[in-house]
C-alpha cells in the first residue's frame, strides 16, 4: 500500500513512530546517495545515515508539512557529510574522499559497473548534480538552492556530466 | 546514446545499488519497540440489541425515502453532459485534474537546514517548465479543436453509473484521442442545482470526480480527492466572451497551489500561476509553420525578471517526447527535452497504463 509521507510525518510530530519502517523504506536510498557521493565509504555512510534520520526526527517540528521530504533529507545528509569531511579531512585526505579527480579510464564492461564507479568519472560538482537531480529526483531549482549555485551553473553541470558519461559508457550501451 | 538513455541507465544502476540497512539501529535509537505498543483488540460478544435493530430499521426507511425523493427529482430527459459547451469544459477540467493529481506538490525548502536566499534565477522559465507542462495537454486540446468535441452517449456498463460518454478530439499529431467518462446525475429542480458523480477510468486507476453547479449558470465546480488530506478543485465559469478555469490544489482545505487558464477564443489560451511554487504568465498559440509537425508557441513573462518565448514540438523520432526550445529575451537560448504528458495514443497496444482511455 502506498504510504502518505505527510501523514506519517504528522504522526512523527506527535511522537508516533508506528510507520517509521515504511518511511525508512521510502527514503533510505535518497539519504544514502546524498551521503555516499561525498564520503565514498559504506561504513561512514551507515553512521551518517543514522545521524541524518535522528537529526530529522529530533528537529521534526522544523519540517513544514507539504514540503519535499526527499529534498529535506538529502540536504541533511549532504550537510552532515560535508561537516564530517571537513572535520576529518586531515586524516582521510589520502583516501580522496571528497575531491576525487575524475577518472580517465574508459568503461569496457558497462554491466559490471556500479553506479558509484560511474559517478567517479565526474568531478565533485557534476557528481552532486547527478545524484541530487537524476538519482534523488530533485528539481534543478532545489539542487541550485542546496548547492548554493546559480541555476544556469547547475544546468550546465548536469549537461556536462551526462556528456562525460555518454562518452565513457555510451558506446557500450547501444543494442 | 541519447541523453534520455544515459539518464535511464544512471537511474537503473542507482536502483540496483545495494544500500546499507540501518533500520534496526535507528529503531533502537528511537526506542520504537517501547513506543509502539501492540494494539489490543477487544472483541465484544455479539448480543441482541433492540435499540440497534430499531436504529437500523429507521436508517433503512430514511434511506428509502431519500431514494424515492431523489428519483422523483431526477429528470429522465435532461442529460447535462450532452450539452456541447458544458460537456467539453467538464472533460477539459477532468484532463487537467488527472495531470495535476499525478504530480508531487509542494516543494518547500524554507527550513533551517537550507540557509540560502532566493535569487533571481529561481524565476527563470527553466524552473517553471515542468509545472507549465502539466497544463499542456488541456491547452493543446483547446488549440487543436476549434469545433466542439465529438460525443457519443451510451448506457453505462458499470453498475454505479447511468451513462457512459465517449469524447473524441485531436492532438498535435492530428491523432484522434478518445476519453470515456462514466457518470450519474442528480438534479434538484426545486433549487435549480445539480450534482454529478463521475469517474474517469484508466487502465490502472480511476478518478472519481464530483461536479456541482446551478442549472441556469454556465459554471461548475469539480473536485477530485487525492486522499483524505489533499484534493484538486477546478472551477469553471463563462462570461459573455471569456472562459475561465481556476485550478486549486488543497492540503487540509488550505490552498497550496492555484492557477488560472483563460481564453476568449481557441486561438490563444493564457495560463497564469497565482499561488504556489510555479510563477509567471504564459500565452499559448498553435504553431502551424511546419505542416507536418504542429507545435505550440508560448510567450511568457515571469515577475519582470525573465521574459521570452518557448517553442514546444513533438519529437518526430520519439513521439512520447517534447522538444522544447527556450528563447529568453535577455539570455542565451537553450533546448531541452521533456516526456510528453501521457504521450501519443498507442493504437497497437491494449493500453498505456498511464493514459486515460486514449486511442481505443
Amino acid at each position: 500500500m502506498e504510504i502518505n509521507l505527510n501523514e506519517v510525518i504528522k504522526q512523527f510530530k506527535a511522537k508516533d513512530y508506528r510507520h517509521f519502517d515504511d518511511f525508512y523504506d521510502k527514503t533510505n536510498r535518497q539519504v544514502y546517495f546524498s551521503i555516499i557521493q561525498i564520503v565514498k565509504d559504506d561504513d561512514i555512510a551507515k553512521d551518517l545515515m543514522q545521524d541524518t534520520y535522528m537529526n530529522f526526527i529530533n528537529k521534526i517540528d522544523q519540517f513544514k508539512l507539504g514540503g519535499n521530504v526527499y529534498a529535506y533529507l538529502s540536504t541533511i545528509g549532504r550537510n552532515l557529510s560535508i561537516n564530517y569531511y571537513n572535520k576529518n579531512k586531515k586524516e582521510i585526505h589520502s583516501e580522496e574522499l571528497f575531491e576525487t579527480i575524475p577518472s580517465n579510464e574508459v568503461v569496457k564492461e558497462k554491466d559490471d559497473q556500479d553506479i558509484l564507479d560511474l559517478l567517479n568519472f565526474l568531478n565533485k560538482d557534476q557528481r552532486e548534480v547527478v545524484v541530487l537531480h537524476t538519482i534523488n529526483g530533485l528539481k534543478f531549482k532545489e539542487v541550485a538552492k542546496i548547492m548554493d549555485k546559480p541555476l544556469g551553473t547547475v544546468l550546465w553541470l548536469h549537461k556536462a556530466a551526462i556528456d562525460i558519461l555518454k562518452t565513457k559508457v555510451g558506446d557500450t550501451d547501444e543494442k | 546514446m541519447k541523453n534520455k538513455q544515459m539518464i535511464q541507465m544512471i537511474k537503473k544502476k542507482a536502483q540496483a545499488k545495494q544500500v546499507p540497512n540501518v533500520l534496526n539501529e535507528l529503531k533502537e535509537k528511537l526506542n520504537i519497540e517501547a513506543l509502539n505498543q501492540p494494539e489490543v483488540i477487544l472483541e465484544s460478544k455479539p448480543r441482541f440489541n433492540f435499540k440497534a435493530l430499531y436504529a437500523s430499521f429507521t436508517f433503512v426507511l430514511a434511506l428509502s425515502i431519500v431514494l424515492v425523493i431523489s428519483l422523483f427529482y431526477q429528470s429522465p430527459s435532461l442529460n447535462l453532459l450532452e450539452d456541447s459547451d458544458y460537456g467539453d469544459h467538464v472533460i477539459l477540467s477532468a484532463i487537467s485534474t488527472t495531470e495535476i493529481a499525478g504530480s508531487n506538490e509542494t516543494l518547500n525548502l524554507e527550513t533551517s537546514m537550507v540557509l540560502v536566499d532566493d535569487n533571481p534565477e529561481d524565476d527563470y522559465v527553466e524552473n517553471q517548465i515542468d509545472d507549465v507542462l502539466k497544463y499542456s495537454e488541456m491547452i493543446e486540446t483547446l488549440l487543436m479543436n476549434q469545433q466542439a468535441f465529438e460525443k457519443t452517449v451510451l448506457k453505462s456498463d458499470k453498475d454505479n453509473y447511468e451513462y457512459m460518454l465517449r469524447f473524441s478530439f485531436y492532438d498535435l499529431n492530428d491523432d484522434q484521442i478518445t476519453y470515456t467518462l462514466y457518470y450519474r446525475q442528480l438534479i434538484n429542480h426545486e433549487n435549480q442545482t445539480y450534482v454529478i458523480k463521475a469517474e474517469l477510468v484508466t487502465q490502472n486507476e480511476s478518478y472519481a470526480l464530483d461536479i456541482e453547479g446551478e442549472l441556469e449558470k454556465q459554471a461548475f465546480e469539480m473536485t477530485y480527492h487525492i486522499n483524505q488530506q489533499e484534493s484538486i478543485k477546478t472551477t469553471y465559469q463563462k462570461s459573455d466572451i471569456r472562459n475561465e478555469f481556476i485550478v486549486t490544489r488543497l492540503y487540509q482545505n488550505e490552498i497550496i497551489q492555484e492557477s488560472m487558464i483563460t481564453y476568449n477564443n481557441k486561438n490563444q489560451v493564457n495560463l497564469s500561476f497565482i499561488r504556489g511554487e510555479a510563477k509567471g504568465n504564459y500565452e499559448f498559440t498553435l504553431d502551424q509553420s511546419l505542416p507536418t509537425q504542429k507545435g505550440m508557441n508560448i510567450r511568457y513573462q515571469i515577475n519582470n525578471i525573465d521574459e521570452g518565448s518557448i517553442s514546444i514540438k513533438v519529437d518526430m523520432q520519439n513521439r512520447e517526447q517534447f522538444i522544447i526550445e527556450i528563447r529568453p529575451d535577455h539570455r542565451p537560448p537553450s533546448v531541452i527535452e521533456r516526456e510528453r504528458p501521457y504521450g501519443p495514443p498507442k493504437r497497437d497496444e491494449p493500453g498505456n497504463p498511464n493514459m486515460p482511455n486514449r486511442g481505443n
